[in-house]
């Protein structure tokens, strides 16, 4: 693979650049209606030529890359079992990423606005960002066992750690006019934070909280790769002992589709609440 | 409304490298409802004198006394409207007027009186709107809005229209001469253009850089009734060209 796996990168993330929508609101209403038709049209001729090159013509052997027809067949054999280990991972990344990114923010808060937070928490953040959560995984699985307890601290710590800085870069980005505004309009120190800062930085949170969202993913599965009762990383890790590639590539389908259906929704929700800003 | 005492007020900014003299020895009257006019180049201290007004920054020497009481950080009682956009985008124009209220905790006068301020800068169409989809100049209406409903004793200005087109400028002079008639504040109104300042102003002061000082006053002889043709006034033409001549003269003594 081209790309670094992302639970292998530190957990700053902090400069990675949330993908832009397909249609944005302003685009013209023609480019708008052909671009659901044109990512479609990708999806399908994907799906199109692995066919071809699986069951169509043979040229990949079954072994190095399963036939769409052997991924729906491994579905049938599963059955609900699939259902029960997507559900897991799913509550596992939900928890933790919804967790994790909101004490962040919380912190992140916190060190902007009092600078001995800032002065105390800073290097702990700093010395324990660049560590990839996998790295901590030996130590989670012997202090939490291999329930949900272990998957859920990692996933939480990696959005944590981006969310944080997300939150204290972004504060320090508000423009000062807006703060001396509220002041002197009768503003206290709460309220400026509440109803300026706060408001004020939602479009960098909520990009912060969408790389979340796929680093928890990442996090979550890797560590369900080296202990789990139940979870699509157990699910792969199974199957890959007995070169069942067909149900490895449900498992690694499975999760795309809820990250992506995941990140719909996020998407969705940012553009409703940040439907103020300028550059929507 | 309220009296303005600033008594041989200095202001130094200290860097690691050097000190820098935004300030010197400035002392001011300005009386109950007075609009005071400060004009000057960049570097003369008008945004400093007005900040150090506000509260954002203390005096390094001397004393600032509202209503006869020192001036101990931002307050209410003195409303700023920035060169730069302060309206809040994430508000809809009648959250942002209602702010300063919201803030102050004063939630049962707040409908009533963000709907008659926005009356009063003929915003009340645009009262759900968010700002993104307001113009320049309806933005500083807002702003300008914002202050009054907040309910100043005195109303800080910072080259409010600098950023405005020049039809803009003057339709916001005549909404801003409409709001002070019917309700008087204490004004101080930082510009860096003349014919604002004397169209807008009881009183003007010239301030010069290095040092950064007041040079003079001027008693502004319109009275209180001005239309935009004063500017063709002959006595009008020449106070203005005394102005810039004083502010060409001692920018050249300085360079």
């Amino acid at each position: 693979m081209a790309q670094p796996d992302p639970a292998l990168a530190p957990t700053s993330g902090n400069k990675q650049k949330t993908p832009p929508l397909a249609a944005p609101k302003n685009s013209p209403l023609s480019r708008r209606v052909a671009s659901p038709f044109i990512s479609t049209a990708t999806v399908l001729i994907v799906l199109l030529l692995w066919w071809l090159a699986t069951s169509g013509t043979g040229l990949i052997p079954p072994l190095y890359f399963p036939s769409p027809g052997s991924v729906g067949q491994a579905l049938i054999a599963l059955n609900t079992q699939i259902a029960a280990d997507a559900g897991a991972t799913l509550l596992r990344v939900v928890v933790s990423w919804v967790g994790g990114s909101t004490l962040g923010v919380a912190v992140g808060l916190m060190m902007a606005r009092t600078w001995w937070v800032m002065a105390a928490l800073n290097p702990l953040i700093e010395a324990i960002r660049p560590i990839p959560p996998v790295a901590l995984i030996p130590f989670v699985i012997l202090w939490f066992g291999i329930g949900d307890d272990g998957k859920i601290f990692l996933g939480a710590l990696a959005c944590f750690m981006v969310m944080v800085v997300n939150t204290t870069v972004a504060v320090t980005n508000v423009p000062p006019v807006y703060v001396q505004a509220a002041r002197s309009l009768g503003s206290n120190t709460g309220f400026v934070y509440r109803r300026v800062i706060l408001p004020a930085i939602i479009p960098e949170i909520l990009s912060g909280f969408r790389i979340g969202c796929a680093l928890a993913f990442a996090v979550v599965v890797a560590a369900e790769f080296l202990g789990a009762d139940l979870g699509i990383g157990r699910l792969i890790m199974q199957a890959s002992r007995t070169l069942n590639t067909s149900t490895v590539l449900l498992g690694t389908a499975s999760i795309a589709v809820m990250a992506v259906l995941l990140d719909l929704l996020i998407s969705r929700l940012s553009r409703y609440i940040t439907r103020w800003s300028a550059n929507r | 409304m309220a009296h303005i005492s600033i008594n041989d007020v200095t202001k130094t900014f200290h860097t690691a490298r050097k000190e820098t003299h935004a300030l010197n020895r400035a002392s001011l009257e300005i009386p109950d409802g007075e609009i005071l006019c400060i004009v000057g180049p960049s570097g003369c201290g008008k945004t400093t004198l007005l900040n150090l007004v506000a509260g954002f920054h203390e005096p390094s020497s001397g004393f600032i006394l509202v209503e006869g009481e020192p001036v101990e950080g931002p307050s209410s009682q003195r409303a700023v409207v920035f060169q730069a956009d302060a309206v809040f985008p994430w508000l809809s124009v009648k959250d942002n007027v209602g702010f300063g209220l919201a803030a102050q905790g004063r939630n049962r006068e707040k409908e009533d009186r963000v709907n008659h301020y926005l009356d009063l800068v003929g915003l009340s169409d645009f009262a759900k709107t968010y700002p993104k989809e307001l113009s320049g100049g309806m933005r500083k209406r807002v702003d300008l809005a914002r202050a009054y409903a907040s309910g100043p004793e005195v109303l800080l200005l910072d080259e409010p229209f600098g950023a405005l087109d020049l039809f803009t400028k003057e339709a916001m002079w005549l909404a801003l001469k409409r709001v002070t008639a019917l309700e008087p504040k204490t004004i101080i109104f930082v510009t860096h253009d003349i014919e604002e300042a004397l169209f807008l102003g009881d009183r003007v002061v010239v301030m010069t850089p290095r040092p950064a000082r007041i040079h003079s006053v001027i008693n502004v002889p319109f009275g209180a009734e001005r239309n935009l043709d004063l500017r063709t006034d002959p006595q009008f033409q020449k106070m203005r060209a005394d102005i810039a001549h004083t502010l060409r003269e001692v920018h050249h003594g300085a360079a």
